[in-house]
């Protein structure tokens, strides 16, 4: 077993951050075959265990999962569905597994997917999952993700993306759970008027931690890139955030935003943010914003002077932080399980 | 049919003007034991000084280059000199430097400048300082302002440098760090005794008048408590066709309630590979303004760094960078938050033309015991072509939660809106073109003294044409 890297930042920075990429000891020895519910039509098929496109964690994991003994679960859909489909993840306890699944959705189709990670109570393995996603001319995929393996487990939460001309791929990741959690976002954005939307939403305590690597690479003109992160850490938590806007040559009129939102509460709390933007096009419009720090002193006194405690107020406002998420979807499983999980934490 | 806006390359010609060395003068070139030792001898180092610079080139033999940043590769360390006697001794007479030398601040309006609006003049050329001089009554404040070599064997600063030099940049910080520890050569020592505001600013002009050669100045500033100053910095060198390395280095130390504004306009030659390290250590309650214009160069690596080290203390810095063609500029800043309530603001623009590559990079930490510490970063870049290229890399590191950390970054070119508003004002269409791109470089010309603004707004010669068919 030895470490690999991933989330590596498309272009590196100063080392002394520490902040170029992640580094996880990981090497599969199972596979997780995940349980499912098929939309109505829909068949699953098996193909070769191998990444096609580029995705968010890189070219090592995707190495690593090469090793996996087991087939790539492959879903198609060729118009659009109008039930989802669920996959459902259950780690055991010492296990390190990976699984692959693509996801392709044909010309004009559409498909919602719901995706939950969970494991057994006193899970401590490690377990990665890569999802290939390939959205044809005009179609619609919705991916919603909760990640809420056991807080002993480590896990690796990687797509890649292709979205063709008119295309639309919206990603929503819920992170609850998971001891060291790495989740890794690339989208290519070939097409004309392609688009990826992401909302990522977390919340982080004890001394867990978070590393994000999210990547919309802009070719297409007119393609449309939106990452929003939002979330809360506690206690020692530690989180990093890469986001990346690439608008390559030839990406005339694309336009790209990150926005960031941070609530720490505990003065323990680890927060790396690289937002970056890369521009060799000049007909473009890209922007980031962040905003990280605990709640202002007019918002506290607004709530407390409505008679609300100031513990409640820090409560109510982290709950907010991640209903912007979470509200994204309007399954209600989903919201079920979100729910039940928040719950617990 | 729509043409595009044309913005010409920075007008160089004002500097391109070069005397030729004697190569008698000039070391040999690359960086050995010997050359270092040589070196010392010409500069009649002390003991520590010759330790200190043989130390840091085994500390740059075992270092290795960056592995981020522009490319360079084009840079022969062996093919540089870094060391070129001067022809005269250091003077505080214009009239006692040699003729070339003087013609040559004279075309670059230097002592003009120190007869109109300065408090204090340094001018280097090549590796030594020619001309230093700072006016009476400022002197008589207590206000030093010498070259740092003088002062190393002055009784009244040796011990003060001794204590300040290569504290802040410790040669182990980077390579050319390490590099600068081992062939330093020149530049100024300034010192603002408790209490005294230096009204009128002090600048020193660096210039490489050789080709193929290095430049190594060390500038320390000591701002003591409740002081003001403004230092003002200016670099250039003519057109070469061969590499050129400045690898200066700048450690300022701003005490309690004092106030230290460092501008620079920096506009070396196209073959110039720029990878000068910058940096201040604020105290209580003090206060760094970094105001930086870059405009030459080949490669740049310069991020000024800040670490606000005492309670309340600020860091300000605003930034423009104009890459044209062959240009690679990597510049930005950092800054440590390091001690509780401290605040930080950053506000740069950059440009990018005919195949020129910008790069802002920056680093916001906020350590855990900066509570109720503030920062916020602002980068706008403006592409004018799609040879060209603009990259924004920041990053911050918050490790307490009682912490305000703002940023926003926008890329883009010139908003046709804002065109067609400014035609239906009544301007041309290549006049509003060129208000709106003076307008995005007034972040910097605005916080500079007057004629120093004047002056970089002539760097950047607009010419617009082009028509709405």
């Amino acid at each position: 077993m030895g470490k690999i890297i991933i989330n590596r930042l498309p272009v590196p920075t100063w080392r002394s951050l520490k902040a170029n990429y992640a580094e996880v000891d990981y090497e599969p020895e199972c596979a997780m075959p995940p349980s499912m519910i098929l939309p109505e039509g829909m068949e699953p098929g098996f193909g070769e265990n191998r990444c096609r496109i580029r995705t968010g964690c890189g070219e090592e994991l995707s190495r690593e999962l090469d090793k996996v003994p087991w087939t790539k679960y492959v879903y198609n859909a060729d118009k659009v569905l109008d039930d989802p489909l669920r996959l459902y993840f259950m780690f055991e306890e010492d296990e390190r597994a990976g699984i692959r699944a693509e996801i392709n959705v044909g010309a004009g189709a559409g498909l919602e997917v719901y995706v939950i990670y969970e494991s057994f109570e006193n899970a401590k393995g490690i377990g990665a999952v890569q999802l290939e996603i390939n959205a044809a001319e005009n179609s619609r995929v919705k991916v919603t993700q909760l990640i809420d393996v056991s807080d002993g487990m480590d896990f690796i939460n990687d797509i890649g993306a292709k979205v063709g001309s008119d295309a639309q791929v919206e990603i929503t990741q819920v992170y609850l759970g998971g001891k060291n959690v790495f989740g890794g976002i690339y989208s290519a954005l070939e097409g004309y008027r392609s688009v990826l939307r992401t909302d990522i939403g977390y919340k982080l305590d004890a001394d867990r931690s978070l590393d994000i690597n999210v990547v919309a690479d802009h070719t297409g003109k007119r393609s449309e890139s939106e990452i929003n992160v939002r979330g809360v850490l506690s206690d020692k938590a530690k989180k990093v955030f890469r986001g990346t806007i690439d608008f390559k040559t030839g990406a005339r009129e694309a336009k790209g935003a990150e926005s960031e939102d941070v609530l720490l509460l505990n003065e323990e709390v680890v927060n790396k943010t690289i937002p970056l933007i890369l521009c060799s096009e000049e007909d473009v419009e890209g922007s980031h914003g962040a905003s990280i720090g605990r709640l202002s002193d007019s918002s506290v006194f607004y709530m407390m002077s409505r008679g609300i405690s100031y513990e409640k107020v820090y409560e109510i406002m982290a709950e907010a932080k991640l209903n912007t998420v979470i509200r994204k979807t309007d399954d209600e499983e989903m919201l079920h399980r979100i729910e039940k999980a928040l719950k617990r934490r | 049919m729509k043409e595009k806006t044309q913005v010409e390359d920075i007008n160089r010609g004002f500097y391109d003007f070069r005397f030729e060395e004697d190569e008698k003068d000039m070391l040999q070139s690359g960086i050995t034991p010997d050359i270092i030792r040589e070196i010392s001898e010409e500069k009649n180092d002390p003991q520590w000084m010759r330790e200190f610079r043989l130390k840091s080139l085994e500390i740059y033999n075992s270092t290795e280059m960056p592995p981020w940043g522009p490319s360079i590769e084009g840079l022969d360390m062996s093919k540089i000199v870094t060391y070129i006697r001067s022809k005269s001794r250091m003077n505080n007479q214009w009239e006692d430097v040699p003729q070339d030398i003087k013609e040559t601040f004279e075309r670059l309006g230097i002592p003009q400048a120190e007869r109109e609006k300065l408090a204090g003049v340094g001018a280097q050329y090549d590796s030594e300082l020619v001309y230093h001089n700072v006016r009476r009554e400022v002197a008589e404040q207590g206000v030093v302002y010498t070259d740092l070599e003088s002062a190393m064997y002055d009784e009244r600063y040796a011990d003060m440098i001794r204590e300040h030099f290569m504290k802040l940049v410790p040669p182990t910080d980077h390579k050319f760090a390490a590099l600068h520890g081992a062939v330093w050569s020149g530049g100024s020592f300034v010192y603002v005794p408790k209490g005294v505001h230096v009204d009128i600013p002090l600048q020193s002009y660096f210039r490489l008048n050789a080709q193929g050669a290095g430049q190594f100045e060390h500038t320390l500033i000591i701002v003591d408590e409740g002081a003001y100053l403004h230092f003002i910095e200016g670099c250039s060198a003519p057109k070469y066709y061969v590499a050129s390395l400045h690898a200066g280095c700048v450690e300022l130390f701003v005490a309690k309630n004092a106030t230290l504004r460092y501008s620079t306009i920096e506009n070396w030659s196209k073959n110039m590979y720029n990878l000068n390290t910058k940096r201040a250590i604020v105290e209580e309650g003090g206060k760094i303004e970094w105001v930086s214009g870059s405009f030459g160069s080949h490669v740049s690596y310069l991020y000024p760094m800040s670490i606000l080290h005492g309670r309340g203390a600020r860091a300000e810095f605003t930034g423009i960078t104009f890459a044209g063609e062959g240009q690679d500029l990597d510049t930005g800043a950092k800054v440590v938050h390091a001690a509780p309530e401290t605040s930080s603001y950053m506000n740069t623009r950059s440009i990018s033309k005919s195949g020129g590559v910008n790069t802002f990079r920056s680093a916001v930490t906020v350590n855990r015991n900066a509570v109720g510490s503030k920062s916020s970063v602002s980068c706008e870049s403006l592409m004018l072509d799609s040879i060209s290229r603009s990259d924004t890399i920041p990053a911050m590191d918050i490790r307490t939660d009682d912490a305000d950390i703002g940023h926003e970054a926008k890329i883009g070119r010139i908003s046709d809106e804002a065109v067609f508003y400014l035609m239906s004002r009544g301007l041309s269409e290549e006049n509003a073109k060129a208000l709106i791109v003076s307008g995005f470089a007034d972040n910097v010309s605005k916080e500079l003294p007057l004629e120093y603004a004047v002056e970089m707004n002539n760097l950047i010669t607009i010419e617009m044409k082009g028509s709405i068919g």
